[in-house]
């Protein structure tokens, strides 16, 4: 007899609302720094649903910078691999799908990129 | 871990979780997020470390109780159903949340994890603090003690 209440009982959907998962896809992608080559666009679109303030480009290196002041950006460079499957466009079809994000800057930098100070100028330049 | 791995354990345990918490405290969805968090930080496989994830959302909910009366879980017509409502002829999910409320914390606590986070009694008896006989027992007793609280017998 406690077998059928038991199964009612399990029927039960529980209540909740859900967890901030692209904070969560965030923190998994900051984890895995060394694999963003392997990020997908899905990952970078949660990124930038998360953090619309960012920036985010293309660099040769591979490293995220955070902002100390929260008054400040934070901007996440994304290396793709040579063989990356997911291209610039793809980022850029990804971003495009979520434009309620009007603050997201998109910034395809160039070679010359390496530093945080060479990306706020690369930055500058492409809003000239 | 992957992204995918970390979505099918959210949609098998998520809200589990935060009704586990809701035993302890009023703010669960706090508490799980940041367990989820230290999850990923500490890079675990969600699915081989169900039952620590569990326990961290255990000792936070426990944690935050303790460090605020206010934080302590609502009970009655104040608190938030911890079921979605349902049709036909299923329990009422709004007296299952009532009476279950009314049950001794120990035996609430083994039910919940069997009933809705489907854990086994070797995982529950850890997190529950006895034997995994005891965990059997008071499940037993927990089903036993709803059903008459709820007029089904």
């Amino acid at each position: 007899m406690n077998n059928d209440f038991e199964t009612k009982l399990s029927t039960l959907v529980p209540t909740g609302k859900s967890s901030n998962r692209d904070a969560l896809f965030f923190e998994l992608g900051k984890g895995h720094k060394k694999q963003y080559s392997l990020a997908s666009a899905f990952l970078a679109g949660a990124i930038a649903a998360s953090f619309p303030w960012l920036l985010l480009t293309q660099v040769q290196s591979q490293k995220i910078e955070t902002s100390p002041s929260p008054s400040e950006p934070t901007v996440v460079l994304l290396e793709p691999a040579k063989s990356e499957p997911y291209s610039l466009l793809t980022y850029r079809k990804v971003f495009e799908t979520t434009n309620d994000l009007p603050s997201l800057d998109y910034v395809e930098a160039s070679a010359q990129v390496e530093t945080l100070s060479d990306l706020q100028k690369e930055f500058s330049l492409y809003h000239q | 871990m992957k992204l995918e791995e970390l979505q099918r354990f959210l949609e098998q345990h998520e809200k589990c979780l935060i009704l586990y918490a809701k035993q302890w405290c009023n703010t669960p969805e706090d508490v799980v997020q940041e367990a989820l968090m230290e999850l990923v930080r500490k890079q675990l496989d969600p699915v081989q470390n169900t039952a620590w994830v569990y326990t961290v959302v255990r000792n936070k909910a426990v944690s935050v109780a303790r460090r605020s009366t206010k934080q302590k879980p609502m009970v009655g017509q104040d608190c938030e159903p911890w079921f979605e409502p349902n049709t036909g002829d299923a329990i009422d999910a709004n007296a299952a949340h009532l009476h279950l409320q009314e049950l001794d914390e120990p035996i609430r606590e083994v039910l919940v994890l069997k009933l809705w986070s489907g854990l086994s009694f070797e995982e529950i008896a850890p997190l529950a603090q006895c034997s995994k006989s005891e965990a059997h027992r008071r499940y037993q007793q927990g089903l036993e003690l709803l059903r008459k609280k709820m007029g089904l017998l």
